[in-house]
């Protein structure tokens, strides 16, 4: 890296000391070049750090409260662990010798008990064994008995639910049909939307602001088409209460006179909806 | 949070369009290399103001001997070369001592001999010191309108842009503007301190140019007494 850079440097230098030649330099560029460099190269790492760094302080702020809440639980910990061994030091070189003693007798007792209850440990278990093989022979039994009545149960019941499914199929098939001749329907609404707003913008875009018109005005517009999208007749049913205004809605839709677009549309979504279509004309760029 | 982000000065200038980065590019190279400019010149100017007031003060000394500062001047002018009042008086000194050294020649000839080599001696000064100043100038003059152009160019591309939506917010237009408007400051950036530096330099080397001028005639008049009085 600054190799290269002294490279480039003395170059730069011979390219422009051409009076070097006939002996009279004018002091070198090497350190102008360096400082200028130096100096839009903090510029450029201002320009690209500077700006975000004016945030950062904000998320700092967190981190920090949660470090306050640990360090408030670290010293707790710590005092309760310092508190316990003290006294048990003092204890145990006084009474360690008497624990000793204590603990030897307290062996050989417990010696003298343990043979006893292995003796009569083993004697139960015997015992146990005898009673639980006749508990096991007349389990096996009512098992038996069980499944027998249990199997019968479960063919009913699969008999049962083989009708109701047939039932259900055919609910089935029959809701299916309904509901894919309203989605159908809603699917037509939708395309008529589509089409409807295309037609408003187009209304839109012919539209020639009257003075008057205000922010928030709208008509009602009863537009009859024909299947290649001609207007054959407007006029308006409910009115924006300025007529200037709903005259140039009306002269807007005859300024169109062709919805194009129209002729894209299914046929039978044609009859249902824009044989006789109402758009309610609302231009959205009015500025009062 | 975003928002900021996505309009810091940075991001502005990497998603800038392609022709708007290269003239920022241009503004960017221009400001490194008058900058570079700025300081060799001040540097050499003001090196040659403390080596013209030195020479200057030993020159009209009374004790100075002109032969003696000649050869002053030729030890030292193997080391390092010898610039500004001192050339000249070096280089007029020479062309006395060739053309006194012929016996029997007019000290009109003499004279015009020395002022010659004094005016050729002047004229490479004063080159030195302008050199380098019509690039700032041209610095100084160009980059706003090749920051402008980056500009016009931008705010073309965002308008365009805008043409095509239904409805124009202020939000819809400003992140362009604000992107074209980076290409102006940049080239406003290159420009003043070029302009500046252009002023200073420029009227620093005139006031050097007339102070050469001036240790020029003088040391005529000074010749023109010694050849007289010697004839």
């Amino acid at each position: 890296m600054k190799s290269v850079f002294q490279k480039a440097s003395k170059s730069l230098t011979s390219l422009f000391s051409r009076q070097g030649a006939s002996g009279v330099s004018q002091g070198s560029y090497a350190v102008p070049i360096a400082i200028s460099v130096v100096m839009h190269g903090v510029l450029l790492v201002f320009v690209v750090w500077g700006w975000q760094t004016a945030s950062p302080p904000k998320q700092k702020v967190m981190p920090r409260y949660v470090e306050a809440t640990l360090v408030t639980i670290k010293p707790k910990t710590v005092e309760k662990a310092a508190s316990k061994p003290k006294p048990k030091v003092v204890d145990m070189a006084a009474k360690r010798q008497e624990q000793q003693r204590l603990k030897a007798e307290a062996e050989q007792k417990k010696r003298l008990a343990r043979e006893k209850a292995e003796r009569e440990r083993l004697r139960k278990l015997a015992e146990e064994k005898k009673r639980k093989e006749k508990e096991l022979a007349e389990k096996k039994k009512k098992e038996q008995a069980e499944a027998e009545r249990k199997r019968l149960e479960q063919e009913r019941l699969k008999q049962q639910k083989l009708e109701q499914q047939r039932k259900q199929e055919a609910a089935f098939a029959d809701a299916l049909a309904a509901e894919e001749a309203m989605l159908s329907a809603q699917q037509d609404e939708v395309t008529a939307q589509s089409y409807v707003a295309i037609m408003a913008q187009r209304i839109e875009q012919n539209w020639s602001r009257p003075p008057s018109a205000r922010k928030g005005m709208k008509c009602e517009l009863q537009i009859q088409l024909v299947p290649t999208g001609e207007v054959v007749n407007v006029h308006v049913l409910n009115g924006s209460g300025n007529s200037a205004f709903d005259r140039s809605a009306v002269a807007a839709v005859k300024k169109v006179g062709r919805f194009d677009e129209l002729q894209k549309v299914p046929s039978d979504v044609f009859e249902q909806y824009f044989r006789q279509v109402t758009i309610v004309f609302n231009p959205q760029d009015l500025r009062l | 949070m975003a928002e900021s982000e996505s309009l810091s000065i940075y991001s502005l200038i990497v998603n800038a369009s392609f022709l708007v980065q290269m003239v920022m590019l241009i503004l960017f190279m221009a400001s490194v290399v008058s900058w570079i400019m700025i300081i060799q010149r001040a540097r050499y100017q003001s090196h040659a103001r403390t080596e013209f007031e030195r020479f200057d003060s030993i020159f009209w000394s009374d004790k100075t001997d002109l032969p003696q500062l000649y050869r002053e001047g030729n030890a030292r002018a193997e080391t390092h070369p010898i610039e500004g009042a001192e050339q000249i008086f070096r280089e007029g000194f020479k062309a006395y001592r060739r053309l006194t050294q012929q016996s029997g020649t007019d000290p009109d000839v003499i004279m015009e001999g020395v002022q010659r080599a004094m005016r050729v001696a002047l004229a490479r000064e004063e080159e030195k010191l302008e050199a380098n100043l019509p690039f700032l100038a041209s610095v100084a003059s160009v980059s706003p309108y090749i920051g402008l152009f980056g500009t016009v160019w931008g705010i073309m591309n965002s308008f365009r842009g805008l043409a095509n939506v239904h409805q124009a917010t202020l939000a819809t237009v400003a992140p362009g503007i604000s992107e074209a408007l980076v290409a102006t400051a940049m080239g406003l950036f290159a420009a003043i301190p070029a302009v500046l530096a252009f002023n200073r330099f420029s009227a620093r080397a005139e006031t050097m140019i007339n102070g050469y001028e001036t240790f020029a005639e003088e040391f005529t008049a000074y010749l023109h007494r010694q050849v007289h009085s010697s004839n």
